[in-house]
């Protein structure tokens, strides 16, 4: 559109001129600069968005069903078992081959502490993984929390620069008793092992209010072994 | 006294998270808060143009324009802009864990009651406020009933009794429990509530593959 022109409509308030659908006309107004500009295109026929175009449909290529069919409501069991469910099966009385062991109460009772299963009859047992405070300026001190968003913990998830914890939730009676036993356990199997490496104290912290215990370093597999021990 | 009722330990007998009945409460006060605090940015002011006065010659200050932010009047750059809600909406496992706390807290500070039903013989409040005297119920009652109709008896009594509040099951939330001294149920609401707690804790709701179940009336 020449310029001028364009300036015109520009500075004119909008009372003096109607604003004339200017769409898509070549800069000397005798023919559109793009087929979307022609009447030919705006009329044609439209199908709904919901269609398809023609050259996608299958209904040349798709051989139409021949034989008959019967509906039956026999075999219900096969589909209940494909569907989703909300309620939780009970589990067996008897260790899996996956190595899941059944609670054993008899045994639990005569602990001053008891652990419980999460609604899946599995141990409470998580991971936890912070990032590591780096050593900052005093006026940088902010910095710690703003490397806390969410790339910047997994990139040091990626450098292995992290803190891991493992998480034991739902404890209910005396804690404090079941942290003692749980760290003398743990230190006795890290002396088994013999390894230099671990031979320090296992640093855990206890939180009453929200029943959990928090040990320093991934001891997943030795605190499910300890829970074994004790029937829980 | 009537008899014995029996309670489910997973309900009534919990290890009681305070940090998680905390939560419930804030959640309560916070999801409807709407804040309406709005201040308008500078291009919803009027004409920005024009010098108040000329940059030289007065004694004045230079200033460009009468609405800027060091004006009485003018602008706020960064101000409240708008609605903002603070609804969220807390985990079904936190909110259902909240329910059990509560109710076990009540029933260990012997706050719960249960009876057998709602029927009073008169619609009078005293014969109300009487009788929750006599049996030692605090100042203020929250009568747990499982359909939302009541008898009439009692709806008239609690009407004109400040601190009575009648409530069907699906309206039980952690804060009118904390809140009323004494909580009433009847048999029906008990078992009502036992099982839809009961289902709640020990099943697996993941909303991509099924829809919530309609609420029972």
């Amino acid at each position: 559109m020449s310029l001028v022109f364009q300036s015109l409509i520009r500075r004119t308030p909008s009372t003096f001129i109607a604003r004339i659908p200017r769409r898509l006309w070549s800069s000397s107004g005798k023919f559109p600069s793009h087929p979307m500009g022609t009447e030919e295109y705006e009329n044609q026929p439209r199908k709904s968005i919901t269609e398809l175009p023609d050259e996608l449909t299958e209904r040349g290529t798709k051989p139409e069903f021949i034989s008959g069919y019967e509906s039956t409501k026999d075999g219900w069991d096969w589909v209940d078992n494909v569907l989703f469910k909300s309620a939780i099966p009970e589990p067996p009385n008897h260790p899996t081959p996956s190595g899941w062991v059944p609670p054993d109460p008899r045994l639990a009772r005569q602990w001053p502490y008891f652990v419980d299963r999460d609604r899946f009859h599995s141990y409470a047992l998580y991971v936890r993984i912070l990032p590591v405070m780096l050593e900052y300026w005093l006026h940088e001190q902010h910095r710690y929390y703003l490397n806390i968003f969410r790339r910047r913990v997994e990139y040091d998830i990626y450098a292995q620069r992290t803190r891991r914890f493992s998480l034991l939730e739902l404890i209910s009676g005396d804690i404090w008793a079941l942290d003692h036993d749980l760290k003398a356990y743990l230190t006795k199997r890290v002396h088994l092992t013999d390894d230099k490496s671990k031979e320090l104290p296992i640093l855990s912290q206890v939180d009453e209010i929200k029943r959990h215990i928090l040990v320093e370093g991934e001891y997943e597999e030795w605190i499910a072994d300890f829970l074994k021990e004790k029937g829980f | 006294k009537l008899g014995i009722v029996d309670l489910h330990p997973s309900i009534w007998q919990t290890s009681p998270r305070l940090d998680i009945l905390y939560e419930n409460i804030e959640w309560q006060k916070t999801y409807k808060k709407i804040d309406w605090a709005y201040t308008p940015p500078h291009h919803e002011y009027p004409s920005m143009r024009g010098k108040p006065w000329p940059q030289k010659g007065t004694g004045r200050a230079r200033h460009k324009s009468k609405f800027d932010p060091q004006w009485k009047g003018g602008y706020k750059v960064h101000g409240p802009k708008g609605p903002t809600s603070f609804f969220y909406v807390l985990p079904k496992e936190k909110r259902v864990e909240g329910l059990c706390t509560a109710l076990t807290v009540k029933l260990h500070q012997n706050d719960v009651h249960f009876v057998d039903s709602l029927d009073l013989p008169t619609h009078q409040p005293t014969y109300l406020q009487e009788l929750a005297e006599d049996r030692f119920w605090g100042p203020s009652v929250l009568f747990v009933d499982d359909t939302d109709i009541m008898p009439h008896n009692i709806m008239f009594a609690s009407a004109k009794t400040e601190g009575f509040t009648l409530m069907p099951v699906y309206g039980l939330n952690v804060y009118s429990i904390l809140k009323h001294t004494t909580l009433v149920l009847t048999i029906r609401a008990l078992n009502k509530i036992e099982k839809k707690l009961l289902h709640a804790l020990h099943s697996c709701d993941n909303p991509k593959d099924q829809p919530a179940p309609p609420d029972e009336p």
